[in-house]
């Protein structure tokens, strides 16, 4: 249970970290999303540790974060930039954790993938075993992480 | 003195927001070219003189540990000065980067300061740009 603890508050601090300083974004810790989420980007993690994390947003939130990230206008957002810092996103929170569970150690982390989906807030997907749900809210919307980490979690 | 910088990485936007740190830091950058891996960057450095690389590890094809191994192969490129700038920054990796020649090394996320902050260390040019080295007195030289 300490372990678990540990692992979400050092995944807490990789999130705040690339939300606020890549992407200007500040979040804050929720129960539940009130949005839908549109936009899906997973990752697989091996080394001291081995799992698989996936970030969903909305459309709107992933446009404010690519905005910002690139001081883009809105008419420059285009689909391939947006799943391009999508997936940057999800590698450094990715590396930023793995970085916090080991820092010695490597980790081989997977290119991340890029998908569109449709979710409706009320819809709660079943957890896979040994994975836990983080949801923040963020002025474009909720902003949720799962990570799974079989024999970690 | 103005220096050509390559960036390597596999996201667009990761070397968009490096090279716009890049221009606003204040370094002399004359010309920046980009490429998307390894492969992509010697290709780019037969065309092009490269005074500083900045590169990234994990990328597809030839991976940024990769890139380091091929440039200390080539007599011509293996005294040009590579940063990585990476996700990954495990003590071992990081290790395993110097060892391989890198000059220095930024984790992501990093703040503009930490770029501007390498490339003038590994540069050996001061706030002002300049060579510290070049900051002497004509009259003292050879001739």
């Amino acid at each position: 249970m300490a372990n678990i603890k540990k692992i979400r508050e050092m995944l807490t601090k990789a999130i705040f970290e690339v939300l606020e300083r890549a992407f200007f974004v500040f979040a804050e810790p929720v129960g539940v999303a009130d949005t839908g989420y549109q936009i899906r980007a997973s990752i697989r993690f091996s080394g001291p540790m081995e799992g698989a994390m996936h970030i969903s947003m909305s459309d709107n939130l992933a446009k404010i974060m690519t905005k910002n990230m690139l001081n883009l206008e809105d008419v420059q957002v285009m689909d391939p930039v947006i799943a391009d810092c999508v997936k940057e996103c999800l590698n450094m929170i990715c590396g930023s954790f793995v970085r916090k569970v080991d820092p010695d150690h490597v980790f081989q982390l997977t290119i991340p993938d890029f998908e569109r989906i449709s979710h409706r807030s009320d819809d709660r997907e079943a957890q896979p075993d040994s994975s836990f749900r983080l949801v923040f809210d963020t002025e474009g919307g909720a902003f949720e992480v799962v990570i799974t980490a079989p024999g970690c979690l | 003195m103005s220096f050509n910088v390559l960036i390597v990485d596999d996201s667009g936007a990761m070397r968009a927001v490096i090279r716009k740190i890049i221009t606003i830091s204040g370094f002399r950058m004359n010309q920046c070219f980009e490429a998307a891996n390894g492969c992509e960057a010697l290709a780019q450095m037969k065309q092009n003189w490269v005074d500083v690389i900045i590169s990234d590890i994990n990328m597809p094809e030839m991976n940024g540990l990769e890139l380091l191994k091929a440039l200390r192969r080539d007599p011509l490129y293996q005294n040009i000065p590579v940063i990585i700038v990476s996700t990954e920054g495990s003590s071992e990796r990081m290790e395993e980067a110097r060892q391989g020649g890198a000059r220095g090394f930024i984790k992501k996320p990093f703040l503009p300061e930490d770029i501007r902050g390498v490339l003038h260390d590994v540069m050996g040019v001061g706030a002002d740009g300049e060579y510290q080295k070049d900051q002497g007195n004509a009259d003292e030289g050879d001739f």
